[in-house]
């Protein structure tokens, strides 16, 4: 069995360096201490303003206990973090992030601190694009991308390869390094009682197949013409995706981390195995990590897969807590039934659409009906969301937005 | 042996069926009884692409069938395109299309170029990572009525004011509808980088620039 990793056009210098050595290797200035604290010093100001703490809150909303309002939970891309950091000037980019991960530890705090943000979200900066041999690049606005064709096109590709390893292929050791810094800085400065810190390890079994091994015209084909490949290509994905699901929890040390999914993307019918795939990762990861781990959906037909999904184990307390809905999910008071009444957990954010074009009674709109959506039943263990937002939302957007779920929020 | 109506009407259910095998067969059985390539493309399998794009948009169809048609028509596409050049009857209009520099998605951008061949245009695709310069470049050379710049990673959106002023530059810009898009395009950005539309889905890409057409919806530079 071998690791076939591509290789990756204009890397940074700590790109591919262990995560021991990048702990080897980074250190701060007494200048860049100062900065962080500072940044602690505004969120802990942020957090005095309400009585609950967002670390009770979110328990109490994980543990269905009484708590003083839904969690308000933002999604936002390194690019996002960036933008904060050098107050919208369009000048530091998302790749100097990639570059040198002291930049995505500084962004995130400055975006956390600037927004009343009431968890530290580590967002992706890679989803694996070379670690099953697919040439890529990195480019400058953005996570990384193919720069050749995915190279499985056959099952004879998949024979003899095996799963990286997060600690030291590919970005992943700079985004454990990202996510166990955050930590530390958290616990020095007194934040990790009172605040989660969230990972992720998308993509799912299906979309990092599609994405990084077969490409996605293909792999749509494959599902309808060769279904055996996507079968070994998820399965083999999935092999991925619990090595690094249980490295961001137990080497990263976050309080909670979600997984993306593109089931929705294509009929159920015919598909319902990889339901199986969801269940495989949800159940070795939740085993390894003792956290709570969560789906995040961006597509509205994900809706008919509940059912699958719970039948399969790829929701339930020994797997998946609960889905994540992105905007594009339309009947997300479908999906806030099935979850109430299995007792699970529930995010529902408003497009990132609406958050960049408004205008400001559209986006309140919105957010109030999830709101009163995730509201339904008392000491449910539903959230609302804001996110993934996008680059073009306004700081004036997104502060009014926060406030507007922070008031639409209370119970 | 079928006659031409039937085998539009077939070309139509094997498209809405995304049964490529079939569509195949149609199209030799087609040739065999002289149905002409274009009204293959266009009377066959145009209809079925657009009951997928609307059922799409409307969230009765899956993206996957959006994708696969869509690369159903290409495939047909480049199967019947040397015929349609040997009869001396070009495609039609010309639509420039391309991801703009510092992008590389090209998913979208392969189905609004199906969903517009469909449509009868003789699509240029120019592909991905693509300049301003190389934008203007194509729209020259190959005529143009149409342009549009994909772009997926909202930071890189502003680069399509750069492709508009390089179509300005090159004197082409007054003779084409310039549109753009990608997933949280707005009209009110469209209009900011200089673009007569935004289209966030191929359908609805397609309309706007048939409405540009019939002066349903007025240029930029007449409003």
């Amino acid at each position: 069995m071998s690791i076939k990793l591509g290789k990756m056009k204009g890397a940074g210098p700590y790109y591919a360096k262990s995560l021991d050595e990048l702990n080897a290797s980074l250190s701060w200035s007494p200048e860049e201490e100062r900065e962080i604290e500072r940044y602690c010093e505004k969120i802990h100001k942020n957090i005095s303003e309400e009585e609950m703490t967002p670390m009770e809150r979110f328990k109490a909303t994980m543990e269905g206990k009484e708590r003083d309002r839904l969690v308000v939970e933002t999604f936002f891309h390194p690019s996002y973090a960036m933008r904060t950091l050098d107050g919208f000037a369009d000048a530091v980019k998302s790749i100097d992030a990639y570059y040198y991960p002291k930049l995505l530890v500084k962004s995130h705090l400055a975006t956390t601190a600037r927004y009343k943000m009431e968890r530290m979200f580590c967002g992706p900066i890679s989803y694996g694009e070379e670690l099953f041999g697919c040439d890529s690049m990195f480019i400058e606005n953005g996570n990384p991308v193919h720069e050749a064709d995915p190279p499985i096109k056959t099952i004879e590709d998949l024979e003899g390869l095996e799963a990286p390893d997060p600690t030291k292929h590919g970005m992943f050791a700079q985004y454990l390094w990202f996510c166990q810094e955050m930590r530390r800085i958290f616990d020095k400065y007194q934040l990790s009682n009172i605040m989660p810190i969230e990972g992720s390890f998308c993509e799912g079994p299906d979309g990092f197949a599609c994405a990084h091994m077969t490409g996605y015209n293909q792999y749509l084909k494959f599902m309808r013409k060769n279904p055996e490949l996507c079968k070994k290509a998820s399965n083999l994905a999935s092999d991925w995706l619990i090595k690094l699901g249980t490295a961001v929890t137990n080497l990263g040390k976050v309080d909670y981390s979600y997984m993306c999914s593109v089931v929705g993307m294509y009929p159920i019918k015919g598909s319902e195995w990889i339901a199986g795939e969801y269940a495989r990762i949800g159940k070795a990861v939740k085993a390894a990590v003792k956290k709570p781990i969560l789906h995040a959906w961006a597509f509205n037909g994900a809706i008919d897969w509940l059912d699958e999904m719970l039948k399969a184990g790829a929701l339930g307390d020994d797997s998946f807590d609960g889905v994540m809905c992105t905007g594009d999910i339309n009947d997300y008071n479908i999906v806030n039934d099935f979850l109430q009444k299995n007792n699970m957990y529930g995010c529902y954010a408003p497009s990132d659409k609406l958050l960049v074009s408004g205008p400001m009674s559209k986006i309140e709109e919105e957010i109030k009906g999830r709101c009163d959506a995730a509201k339904k039943i008392p000491n449910n263990r539903c959230t609302i969301g804001l996110g993934a937002i996008d680059y073009y939302t306004t700081p004036e957007h997104l502060d009014a937005s926060i406030a507007a779920s922070m008031k639409f929020a209370k119970i | 042996m079928s006659n031409k109506a039937e085998i539009l009407g077939k070309m139509k259910d094997a498209v809405i069926d995304l049964d490529d095998d079939l569509l195949f067969e149609l199209i030799d059985e087609g040739l065999k009884i002289d149905v002409a390539p274009l009204d293959m493309i266009m009377e066959g399998m145009n209809p079925g692409l657009n009951i997928i794009g609307e059922g799409f948009d409307t969230g009765k169809r899956f993206m996957s069938d959006l994708v696969i048609a869509g690369d159903m028509l290409n495939d047909a596409t480049d199967k019947l395109r040397p015929l349609i050049e040997a009869g001396g009857k070009p495609m039609g209009e010309t639509l420039i299309i391309g991801t703009v520099e510092g992008d590389v998605h090209f998913i979208g951008k392969r189905i609004v170029g199906a969903v517009f061949t469909a449509n009868g245009y003789n699509v240029v695709d120019i592909g991905e990572n693509k300049s301003a310069k190389e934008f203007a470049e194509a729209a020259k050379k190959h005529n143009a009525t149409v342009v549009g710049a994909s772009a997926i990673l909202s930071p890189v959106k502003a680069y399509c004011g750069n492709i508009n002023k390089a179509l300005v530059d090159a004197g082409v810009r007054d003779n084409l509808i310039y549109i753009v898009g990608g997933w949280a395009f707005t009209d009110e950005q469209a209009e900011e980088y200089g673009a007569d539309a935004a289209g966030t889905s191929a359908i609805e890409a397609i309309k706007k620039v048939k409405m540009l057409k019939a002066g349903e919806v007025a240029l930029l530079k007449n409003r």
